[in-house]
């Protein structure tokens, strides 16, 4: 078949441990919806990010519209006509809806200018009542789906993979989505639909694949013979009932965990029992306060009202560590982020709940701690080639046995799992099954919370189903079946609420959200400015003569220079420490290469040959940070003792004469005001109009915001961030430049202090190390603040020591504010939530 | 379409278990000897056969014996350095911290034997306290630790220097002290034996104690130690702490050794035992580290800072070989923990 729209042939992939797709073909027609139909972890993720060139393949080929994909660039594919719906992640939440679709645009087809309307546009085609202004991290769920989409089919693609894109959706909103399919598939498209949702799949499909365990089970063409019971023991190929262990009576005469009225943002009057010996599973469409309300038992998330009690104990839910204490204990889903220590082997891993038992005196004795963890290690499966491997390299099922056996091994009564198999192969996940079941205490209890219904229905005594944040049904004994359960949540899911994301709220919220809002640092600089400088003023009469305010602009120069330096790194969500001997190293060559009383031809090719300089050190320091993936604070380090030693070596110690044509050209001035100010204020300007006015800047935003999903919008980071490095030297080295025309000499150390000062500037004029945010006004007004404060310090004939301080002190000040509150806010809150949270439940 | 049956999910668990009857002897292998941690000490024999062959001088006894108390106090510092970085955190207030200790050494002392314990337990309440507001800062706030420990380190700074120009620019430390400086058992320096048992200390405590374990799991990831019911404050803030008690401990030998510390006491001390910590192969992602590599790294940054400059070429020198021993260290440590996810 040529005419096929998307061919993937004997394509294969292997991950550490597992085989995720094991020579996989598939095709797919213009018109057609063709599903990819397989449980967590068959290789649907796998295959969808080899055919969007997202992943390279280990062996086999992709022809997309006809073309080969030569190599696994996301970009290619896209140019090749292929465009991907994520489930999440590849909007920029931060960045308004415009801005997300303007960045999915093919460069140059739309003018930045005309963004809003025509993003506005593209929404109204596809009925979307969405505001494109606004961010889209305030959309809906269900909203944010459907610009997913749009942002899609903005460059027309001839086949579109949509991954699983009716879990955020409503009723209405599958209908629409069923629409926007069939009018797609009318005009040719080829869709490539991945998801378990059966009935969807015989509504929309025209054939479905199916893949088990990586390996292709077998396409079929979608008629009304094919029934639901069949796709699944395609889907499933295997006897159910043999392969989960065997559920015991449960006594329901015996509550061992009471909750009672928990409240939180995501759920609400949650109250249930759980029975001794118990294994109790939560259920749900994703995102209806399920996995939030299992994780407010242990006060990981904030629950506001509501008591717990185990065993007739109130438990105190305001921390995990507390709840632990009364003997609840958490497994979280996130395996890596949040459940296993990955650099440590797999005997500490397992070990850490319970080293109390092999306390001998103040030691831990090796030998019985040993002993434990081989039989840990043979309980509960865990395949490893020694104890002390680190558990990172071992496969998800191993890694989740031994966190399940740390979990079971604490000595909790209650232990908590939120998606005991996720990520899990299906051969090691009936072993977790049955080592859930073969590990609960007697006297325990078990709650599992899972997106797969049928897991529950394999290994739960009693489902409680979610919706909306509330428990709508509670299934027992007969009644725990996979459609049982599927059928009371998706009965229940009418009406989905439409939630606007909270902003920053509490005590401290309207500043600590100020730094969102580009011109709030400004006016708090502003006004920082003004009460210091007017303070001064009321102090000496000095401080307003034209000579001294003069002195504080070229004093500001190098400051300013070197905090636009920064600013560039820090918007990519970097940092550059390296950018002060950048400064002193620029000094040293100057005073080499710009030599007293050299000719203007040498004075200029000197200048270039620093530019050049600078240009090298940021191109290494990018390197090092994006392609050895070395950390960027520790290569900057590793930078400034390079270029602070090659300074030292140049000049042991100061001396050299710099070109006094140079420094004079740098420091004159119109009446009393420095050139180099306007020069400054017009550089911050143009770089901020290339930062909220072009879509290079645009990009630059996206990647600090979230890298990934400003690669999946086809953003090069790569290219993003070296740029940031390069630019952040260069400028460094013009800050250099500046500093030079101030001391004259080759001094190898002056600028030692500047990269303090950068950072300062930078963030008091509204720079987030979380990256995406600020402004090189901002930092400008920041590095006037600081250069005005140490001026001031100075004449009102303090000590020197008294500005080194202060540089400290407005620095701590300047990260206290824009992130350092937010955290005082979260703690003030929950020194609040504390007391009221244990108590005796009423009965 | 057959069913048959899955061969992953046909191997049961018992099956596994059996040649693991005797798990009580499956093998344990020390940290130390894991390759990581024994490349610094391969480097450091290569660098002595290097020195052997090309330099001799570098190898005499008395050569040896004279650098080896600067190979101590780095070692000290870097074992606080690297207990930060299995924080995942950084520390820049060594220098500030460092000068601290030994300038509040000579100002209560006063020079006087009689005054210096108390001229001791003042100098390391004072590096105590900057860790703690370190600690506070970046573990409660969870402010960055560059950040914060730079700007702290700038203001402790500007702190010691008002603090020391009220007192006598020749001041000395108490003659106890620098007796003990000079003092040698079994003819090495005392504050290489200082070194030695602080850093048989921290590496019992790191291995042998709850706290140790606890403190490694929760530079490991602080979200799962957090979920598994650590205090992870609390251990983030020690690091801090007990860093700052280290630089303190050995500004206060330094000064002994050269009795009279100038407020520049400290400067070598920023980048240098990151480079060691780093060298030692202690991860920046938190969580692995061994004190025993470290000081392996101190020494052999020393031995070639030592050899630099018998073959004379300028201190500065040193500098630059740091910033390239940090970005060597990085990239080997990027690709061991790459290859242990493989």
């Amino acid at each position: 078949m040529t005419d096929c729209v998307l061919k993937v042939e004997e394509v294969s992939k292997t991950y550490p441990g597992v085989v995720a797709l094991d020579h996989f073909s598939l095709d797919c027609r213009p018109g057609e919806v063709h599903a990819i139909l397989g449980e967590n972890g068959s290789g649907k993720s796998t295959l969808m990010k080899i055919a969007s060139g997202t992943v390279a393949p280990d062996g086999g080929r992709v022809e997309i519209g006809g073309r080969l994909l030569t190599s696994a660039d996301p970009r290619l594919a896209h140019e090749l006509g292929l465009a991907t719906v994520y489930q999440d992640d590849s909007l920029v939440r931060e960045l308004s809806v415009a801005q997300n679709l303007f960045l999915g645009s093919p460069p140059g087809e739309v003018p930045f200018g005309a963004m809003r309307s025509w993003a506005q546009d593209q929404l109204d085609t596809y009925g979307l009542d969405v505001d494109a202004r606004l961010p889209v991290g305030d959309l809906t769920p269900a909203n944010r789906q459907f610009v997913e989409i749009v942002k899609a089919l903005l460059a027309r693609p001839k086949v579109l993979l949509l991954d699983e894109p009716t879990s955020t959706l409503d009723m209405d909103g599958v209908n629409r989505l069923a629409a926007i399919i069939r009018d797609l598939t009318a005009a040719g498209t080829g869709i490539l639909y991945v998801s378990h949702r059966l009935p969807e799949i015989l509504d929309l499909a025209d054939r479905v694949s199916i893949l088990r365990d990586g390996v292709h089970r077998g396409t079929f063409p979608v008629t009304s013979d094919l029934s639901e019971e069949q796709l699944i023991s395609l889907m499933i190929g295997r006897d159910l009932e043999s392969e989960y262990p065997p559920k015991p009576g449960i006594d329901a005469a015996q509550p061992i965990l009471r909750v009672r009225g928990l409240d939180g943002h995501d759920f609400h009057d949650i109250d249930f029992d759980a029975y001794r010996g118990e294994i109790l599973g939560f259920a749900g469409a994703e995102g209806n306060g399920q996995r939030e309300a299992l994780r407010a038992l242990v006060g990981l998330e904030e629950a506001d009202a509501g008591t717990v009690t185990l065993k007739g104990a109130p438990v105190d839910i305001s921390g995990p560590r507390a709840a632990l204490d009364r003997g609840m204990l958490f497994l979280s889903s996130d395996r890596v982020g949040e459940a296993i220590f990955g650099e440590l082997g797999v005997r500490k891993n397992m070990m850490l709940t319970r080293l109390r038992d092999f306390i001998a005196g103040q030691v831990v004795s090796g030998r019985r701690e040993a002993r434990a963890a081989a039989e840990m290690v043979d309980d509960f499966g865990v395949k490893t080639a020694e104890l002390d491997s680190p558990i990172i390299g071992l496969s998800g099922g191993n890694q989740q046995k031994a966190a399940l056996a740390r979990s079971f091994r604490s000595g909790a009564p209650a232990v908590l799992i939120d998606e005991p198999t996720q990520g899990v192969d299906a051969g090691a996940r009936f072993e977790i099954y049955k080592a859930i079941r073969e590990n609960i205490r007697d006297d325990g209890v078990c709650i599992v919370n899972s997106s797969d219904a049928q897991e529950l229905a394999g290994i739960c005594d009693r489902v409680l189903v979610f919706s909306r944040g509330r428990i709508v049904a509670e299934l027992t004994g007969e009644e725990v079946t996979e459609e049982r359960i599927v059928a009371s949540f998706l009965t229940q899911r009418d009406a989905k609420e439409a939630r606007e994301t909270d902003r920053a709220g509490g005590l401290f919220g309207a500043l600590f959200s100020g730094s969102v809002v580009w011109w709030v640092p400004l006016v708090f600089l502003a006004i920082l400015t003004l009460s210091v400088g007017g303070y001064a003023a009321s102090q000496s009469e000095v401080f307003l003569k034209p000579i001294n305010i003069r002195h504080i602009l070229l004093a500001a120069a190098p400051a300013i220079m070197v905090a636009i330096a920064q600013m560039h790194v820090l918007l990519v969500r970097g940092l550059d420490v390296s950018v002060g001997s950048m400064m002193s190293l620029t000094v040293v060559a100057a005073s080499f290469l710009i030599a007293f009383q050299a000719p203007i031809a040498m004075v200029l090719l000197g200048t270039l040959a620093c530019l050049g300089i600078g240009a090298l050190v940021g191109l290494v320091n990018g390197a090092m940070v994006r392609y050895a993936n070395v950390n960027a604070i520790i290569t900057t380090i590793a930078m400034l003792s390079i270029l602070q030693g090659v300074a030292l070596i140049g000049r042991p110690t100061p001396g050299g004469l710099i070109s006094q044509d140079f420094t004079e050209f740098l420091r004159s001035r119109i009446g009393f005001v420095p050139i180099s100010f306007f020069a400054m204020i017009a550089f911050a300007a143009l770089s901020d109009w290339w930062l909220h006015r072009t879509r290079s800047g645009l990009e630059a935003k996206a990647v600090g915001f979230r890298e990934e999903a400003a690669r999946r919008n086809g953003v090069r980071v790569d290219r993003v961030q070296i740029r940031a490095y390069v630019l952040a030297a260069m400028i460094a080295t013009l800050a250099g430049f500046f500093l030079a025309s101030e001391v004259g000499v080759g001094h190898p150390t002056v600028g030692q202090n500047f990269a303090l000062t950068s950072i300062a500037a930078a963030v008091l004029g509204g720079a987030a190390l979380t990256g995406g945010r600020g402004s090189f006004a901002g930092a400008l007004f920041g590095a006037l603040f600081f250069t005005l404060t140490i001026n001031v310090i100075s004449i009102l004939g303090l000590s020197a020591s008294v500005g080194v301080i202060a540089s400290g002190l407005m620095t701590l000040l300047a990260v206290f504010l824009y992130t350092g509150l937010g955290e005082v806010d979260r703690l003030l809150k929950s020194l609040r939530r504390r007391p009221a949270a244990p108590g005796v439940p009423a009965e | 379409m057959t069913m048959t049956a899955d061969t992953h999910g046909a191997t049961p668990m018992t099956e596994t278990a059996a040649p693991r009857a005797n798990g009580a002897r499956t093998r344990i292998r020390p940290a130390d000897l894991q390759t990581r941690f024994l490349a610094i000490w391969l480097a450091l024999a290569v660098l002595i056969v290097i020195g052997a062959v090309l330099l001799p001088r570098s190898l005499q006894a008395s050569a040896v014996l004279s650098i080896l108390p600067f190979a101590a106090f780095l070692a000290i510092a870097s074992i606080g350095q690297s207990l930060v970085i299995m924080m995942r955190g950084i520390d820049l207030s060594v220098p500030a911290i460092v000068a601290l200790s030994s300038t509040v050494l000579l100002g209560v002392s006063g020079g006087a034997d009689a005054a210096l314990p108390i001229a001791l337990v003042a100098a390391l309440l004072a590096a105590l306290a900057v860790g703690a507001i370190n600690g506070l800062l970046i573990a409660v706030l969870k402010l960055n630790a560059l950040i914060v420990t730079l700007a702290v380190g700038a203001i402790v700074a500007g702190l010691t220097l008002w603090y020391r120009q009220g007192l006598p620019a020749e001041a000395t430390v108490p003659a106890a002290l620098s007796d003990f400086g000079e003092a040698r058992f079994l003819s090495i320096n005392s504050s290489v034996w200082i070194a030695l048992i602080l850093t048989a200390l921290v590496t019992l405590v790191l291995r042998k104690t709850l706290a140790g374990r606890n403190f490694e799991a929760v530079g490991s990831n602080p979200d799962a130690a957090h979920a598994c019911g650590l205090p992870v404050a609390r251990y983030q803030a020690g690091a801090y702490i007990v860093a700052a008690l280290l630089y303190g401990l050995m500004g206060i030998l330094l000064s002994g050794f050269i009795r009279n510390p100038t407020l520049e006491v400290g400067d070598p001390y920023l980048l240098a035992p990151i480079a060691a910590a780093v060298l030692g192969a202690t991860s920046i992602s938190g969580g692995v580290g061994s004190m025993i590599a470290v000081l392996g790294a101190a020494l052999f940054l020393t031995q070639l800072g030592q050899m630099l400059k018998l073959m004379g070429l300028e201190t500065s020198f040193q500098l630059i070989i740091q910033g390239v021993a940090i970005a060597l260290g990085m990239w080997m440590s990027s690709v061991w923990e790459g290859r242990a996810r493989r």
